[in-house]
């Protein structure tokens, strides 16, 4: 095998690389609730899970899916600002360039009428991915614009141990729908692995991974897709280095769980 | 890319964390040899007293104990380690172990059967009179080989085999006929009642798993899996098969043209190997495909 085939594999694991999607059962559960709750009237949804379980990526998927369907806005990085983010809002809304607005009220006006002249009378859905940097004030701003009925919006939100989200008073006032996204499950973990091989044409590395391995991944990552990614990523990157400097150490046919060890313990999964 | 250093001291944790591991295992089979030395002291004594005139070799026999043997699948090399390893067990083990290990050993001497025995004896009261015996084939995909809990009374062994090959099929046969023979010795064992057997047996093999496979995807990666499985077998004509298959799939699929050129090679038409290649270069860019035209040209193809 030559140096070129591990670098390759390497960045198949590539953290949000590109976009390929793949279907698990967590994801096309929550694709589903997700797509049925922005059908519903509703003003607000909350979307949660901890970080890294594939929250962006759905994301994504609901907005390629229903860009050309329907009136759908995505905004996957967060804004500090409220004017910045009714500006973006007015220019994804109407695709032109937003005027100046001096605050909401203005913007709220404006937008308005705009919409009611463009005879756009069905809420637009905006989805908002990592909610929680954004300040509480802008938070406090957007739900009023939720109250209109001319947007409907889609919280993003990450959830870490020490912090209950849910709990936090914005949320439990006035979210009426809230679908969570958890980690993989042992089945999904494997698919994950042989699908993401197969989307990127490593087929021939199928057969790399054994079920002591799967479980192996399973057991150092909980099932969390990012840190799978990253566990892989150091896994092929070590073996790059063996292959380049003494590939008598690898046999490429079969993976000594030696080096998912080794990548573990370089991604501080395992500790010595 | 990782540096030397970097690796140096990866490999350096590594170690450590495989002593500790070793250590850990090490310290559970001490400690159990250790609460297993005087029960097994105690049984001996205790047996020798009761029931002198007893044969030896029927020790399941005791009116405390039930042995239950498992037989697992298992490759066959595996198969003679862990047999030379249960006859350098203890004295005291080897006793239990003799009456029912030493037959099978026997019949199965002949046999390409690959099995590991595994023996559970478990305290019982002393109501049960007479002992049951049971046995299971098991095929399993665990592949870790787990030593831990090894003592007089409970002796665990498991494995299983990786990778199924369509000869390994035809060994189901045979690993029934084992069975019968099997039966036998333990029936003497235990001449009172009947034991009471049971044979479960799955086999997975992974040429048939891969056809089932494509069968119902027609997915070409099942395909060139079959190619590559069969390639590694050496039935070139199968693996010819296969590549055309995947190419009619896709004809662009480069892997398709590299087994049908590497099969047709090792089915001495080394020319139609090389037209092949050297058509698929013409409409392609590809240094892998370049580069096992070079090896088959000069006759230097050695996978
Ligand atoms: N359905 C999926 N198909 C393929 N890859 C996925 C999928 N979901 C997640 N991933 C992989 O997991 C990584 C992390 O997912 P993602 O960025 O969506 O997590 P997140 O839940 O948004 O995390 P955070 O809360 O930190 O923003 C992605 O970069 C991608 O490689
Ligand atoms: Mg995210």
């Amino acid at each position: 095998m030559s140096k070129n085939e591990y670098i390759g594999l390497k960045n198949v694991f590539v953290d949000g690389g590109v976009f390929d999607y793949i279907n698990l059962d967590k994801s096309s559960a929550a694709y589903e609730k997700l797509t049925q709750a922005i059908d519903k009237p509703l003003k607000l949804i909350l979307f949660f899970g901890k970080p890294g379980t594939g929250k962006t990526f759905l994301l994504q998927k609901i907005y390629n899916d229903f860009k050309k369907k329907k009136n759908i806005i995505f905004f996957p990085r967060p804004f500090f600002n409220e004017i910045e983010f009714l500006k973006a809002l007015y220019f994804e809304t109407f695709k032109e360039i937003s005027p100046e607005f001096s605050g909401y009220d203005q913007f709220l006006s404006t937008v308005i009428e705009k919409l009611e002249l463009s005879k756009k009378h069905k809420a637009i859905t905006v989805l908002i991915d990592e909610s929680q940097l954004y300040p509480n004030e802008l938070i406090e701003k957007i739900r009023l614009l939720a109250d209109s009925r001319k947007f409907k919006f889609l919280f993003t939100v990450h959830k870490t141990d020490d912090e209950d989200i849910l709990a936090k008073d914005y949320f439990q006032t006035r979210i009426w729908e809230t679908i969570e996204l958890e980690n993989s499950s042992y089945n999904e973990v494997k698919t994950y692995i042989e699908k993401k091989l197969i989307f990127h044409n490593k087929f021939e590395y199928l057969s790399l991974f054994k079920e002591k391995h799967f479980k192996l991944v399973m057991k150092l990552t909980q099932g969390n897709l990012r840190t799978i990614n990253k566990l892989l990523f150091k896994l092929f990157e070590i073996l790059e280095y063996y292959d380049v400097s003494s590939p008598s150490k690898i046999n490429p046919r079969s993976l000594n769980t030696k080096f998912l060890i080794m990548a573990g313990i370089s991604q501080g999964m395992i500790n010595v | 890319m990782f540096s030397p250093s970097e690796i140096a001291d990866l490999e350096k944790k590594y170690s450590k964390y495989y002593m500790k591991k070793v250590l850990k295992l090490f310290s559970i089979i001490f400690l159990s040899i250790l609460i297993a030395l005087p029960v097994g002291y105690y049984i001996l004594i205790y047996n020798n007293t009761t029931n002198k005139k007893q044969d030896k070799k029927i020790i399941n026999k005791n009116k405390n104990e039930i042995i239950k043997p498992k037989v697992l699948i298992l490759p066959k090399k595996l198969y003679n380690t862990v047999l030379t390893k249960e006859s350098n067990e203890t004295n005291t083990t080897k006793k239990i172990k003799t009456s029912t290990l030493h037959e099978i050993n026997k019949s199965d001497k002949n046999m390409s059967v690959n099995k590991i025995v595994q023996i559970e004896t478990i305290k019982k009261k002393k109501e049960e009179n007479t002992s049951n015996l049971s046995f299971h084939i098991e095929p399993s995909n665990d592949l870790s080989y787990k030593t831990s809990t090894r003592s007089l009374l409970k002796l665990n062994f498991s494995y299983s085999n990786e990778k199924n090959t369509p000869t390994k099929i035809a060994k189901v046969e045979e690993k029934n006929d084992t069975i019968k023979e099997v039966k036998l010795p333990i029936q003497k064992v235990s001449q009172k009642k009947k034991p009471r057997i049971k044979i479960e047996m799955q086999d997975i093999d992974s040429v048939r798993y891969l056809k089932d496979k494509f069968q119902n995807t027609h997915n070409i990666i099942f395909a060139l899996m079959l190619c590559e499985e069969y390639y590694s077998q050496k039935n070139y004509r199968e693996s010819l098969n296969w590549s055309m298959i995947a190419n009619d799939i896709d004809n662009q699929s480069e892997r398709s043209w590299i087994w049908f050129a590497k099969s047709k090679y090792r089915l001495g038409k080394p020319n139609d190997a090389k037209m092949a290649l050297k058509a698929y270069l013409k409409s392609n860019e590809s240094e892998t495909i370049k580069s096992l035209l070079k090896k088959i040209e000069n006759g230097s193809l050695d996978d």
